[in-house]
């Protein structure tokens, strides 16, 4: 497989009058063609700074050292209208809440076509069939009708899927995803997932997922990272992750989740819990 | 249902609530609801479906357009701007975001201390501690009378360490602990009230998951060792079927189904409960997307039998 996407050594400090905040600590990760590159943690662990860094989002006053690679294009320290060829073009972006990503006074027809249009240069008859077709993939049934509503006449899972629909309209080779399905209920969720695992199996898409949810990484990813304090301290195929895990704070984590193997599954299991504060936290990891 | 359960300490009956708008908003229709002395019932739904808004109506603090709430038999009166009566101060609540519910400007002993006050005036201190240590996996039904305290936490700092918490940590104020560690205050501030009933609306969804078990197996047992009723409001039944002696399940306004909590995990008869529990991702790493529903489906509001 060849990895699109590579993230190598990444180390990031957030600079201000207080001193100096490390917030990344040398995160190396690869997201291969066809594949879900999972990247999951606790709040705080770095995970989201992760996803956002790849794309030239990291917060101000950040100082980022180490290399990331869209195939043979150095991102790191690109700027102005060469950072803006490749983010929204071959890296697309889905965040958690589509009502703070989507325009509320802007139709979804133009969202969708001036992004198009901005990236490809296309007229603006050929940008509208490229919407269409976009809708189409995400489940949406595309008319011109649908192209002339407002985000607030859509659900929340609708709205997501427009979202996905407006990061992948340009056919971008990476998708970086920070919690797509963190503000939808399960059920909604279900569909969501099975849409991006659709997407990436047919286009050939590379994601990089982020997400505080095991149960979501499990069911979405190929292969798997863990982040904690600004480290991946785990990764590897999503299976052996899961089943067999090698780290220590991966094997907390995983003994206090229901569901997981070695979980908590019943109520035998519950009170055997460490009920402190501080348990997960706690020293030895 | 045994002819000798114990009568319902807070019971709605037949509520509706519409909340204004264009068109108005059905947010509950017709939901009937107990909760017997020393139970855990896991109230459960997806956003929308009115479960929250049970929150607020049986705690007071909404009244229903339709259907009445009774507690300890009486009506409960819907609170105005005043303080709470007395006598329904037996009634506490835990919501979902700490930082809102706890004041940020108090020390943290000062907030535990509001409720320890609350119970001493109730004449609820000195109540019956089971003092086991341990959950009971029935509900108990023990907690009518009014009985010698066998020795609960009497003090902030004592609560503290019962939430799993340092006593040092009654000194300091809310922000300089994590969104988990607020929650066990707010469960602490809620519990020395020494509460016959404790409604928590999603009180684990804003915490990390590898909190949520922790957080809500130890409400469970601090309201059982008390004799505490808990109504734990969450939209996530992989918690909540550990810890609840029944489920009632909530889907557009009303309830579709309820049960024993096994039964219903197990064996769901309602169409909505089956797809909400077969949408569930599991956490073990076999790579199965959970299960979509069949798209635009309505389910059928009325309630599956059992």
């Amino acid at each position: 497989m060849t990895a699109v996407l590579r993230i190598e050594d990444l180390t990031l400090d957030i600079v201000s009058s207080e001193g100096t905040k490390p917030i990344l600590r040398g995160v190396s990760l690869e997201v291969e063609k066809g594949s879900v590159q999972g990247l999951a943690g606790e709040s705080g662990s770095g995970k989201t700074i992760t996803g956002l860094s790849v794309i030239g989002l990291e917060p101000a006053g950040a100082k980022l050292t180490g290399r990331i690679w869209l195939e043979d294009i150095e991102l790191v320290g690109l700027t102005g209208r060469r950072l803006g060829d490749i983010r929204g073009r071959r890296i697309g972006m889905v965040f958690q809440d589509p009502t703070a990503s989507l325009h509320p006074q802007l139709t979804i027809g133009s969202q969708l076509t001036d992004h198009i249009r901005y990236h490809l240069r296309e007229s603006k008859r050929a940008a509208q069939a490229r919407a269409l077709d976009a809708l189409n993939r995400v489940g949406i049934t595309a008319s011109q009708r649908i192209l002339s509503r407002y985000p607030h006449e859509f659900s929340g899972g609708q709205r997501q899927r427009i979202a996905i629909a407006i990061a992948l309209a340009c056919e971008p080779e990476v998708l970086i995803a920070d919690e797509p399905t963190t503000a939808l209920d399960v059920t909604v969720q279900a569909g969501v997932l099975a849409l991006i695992r659709d997407l990436v199996d047919t286009l050939d898409l590379a994601v990089l997922f982020v997400t505080h949810d095991l149960g979501v990484m499990s069911a979405i990813a190929d292969r798997v990272a863990i982040m904690r304090g600004g480290q991946v301290v785990e990764a590897g195929d999503r299976h052996q992750v899961f089943t067999d895990p090698q780290h220590p704070y991966t094997r907390a984590l995983l003994a206090s989740l229901p569901g997981a193997k070695g979980g908590i599954n019943s109520r035998a299991d519950l009170r055997r819990l460490d009920l402190s504060a501080n348990a997960i936290e706690g020293d030895g990891l | 249902m045994s002819s000798d359960r114990p009568q319902p300490i807070l019971e709605a009956d037949n509520v509706y609530v519409e909340y204004r708008g264009t068109p108005p908003v059905k947010a509950v229709r017709g939901v009937s609801l107990a909760l017997y002395p020393g139970e855990v019932v896991g109230l459960v739904g997806e956003s929308g479906c009115g479960k929250s808004t049970m929150a607020r109506v049986l705690t007071g603090l909404l009244k229903p357009n339709r259907g009445e709430v009774t507690y300890r038999g009486q009506p409960l009166r819907p609170l105005g701007l005043g303080r709470r009566p007395l006598a329904e101060t037996g009634i506490q609540m835990v919501f979902q975001d700490p930082g809102s519910s706890l004041n940020p400007r108090r020390r943290v002993e000062a907030q535990i201390a509001d409720g320890l006050r609350i119970a001493v005036r109730r004449g609820a201190l000195g109540l019956a501690d089971e003092g086991s240590g341990e959950h009971s996996d029935e509900a108990s039904g023990e907690r009518s009378g009014q009985r010698p305290n066998s020795g609960g936490p009497s003090t902030p700092a004592e609560w503290l360490v019962r939430v799993g918490m340092e006593a040092d940590d009654a000194r300091r104020y809310p922000r300089s602990f994590s969104g988990g560690q607020r929650q066990r205050i707010a469960a602490a501030r809620a519990l020395a009230a020494r509460p016959d009933v404790l409604v928590a609306d999603e009180p684990i969804s804003a915490l990390d998951a590898s909190t949520q078990a922790r957080v809500a197996y130890l409400m469970t047992t601090l309201a059982a060792r008390q004799g505490t009723s808990l109504l734990f409001i969450s939209h996530d039944l992989s918690v909540v079927r550990l810890i609840a002696d029944r489920l009632v399940v909530m889907y557009a306004g009303r309830v579709v189904e309820r049960g024993p909590t096994e039964q219903v995990w197990n064996d769901p008869r309602h169409p909505y409960t089956k797809s909400l529990l077969a949408a569930i991702p599991v956490p073990d790493g076999a790579g199965k997307l959970p299960a979509v529903g069949p798209a635009g489906e309505i389910y059928p509001d009325h309630e599956a039998t059992r």
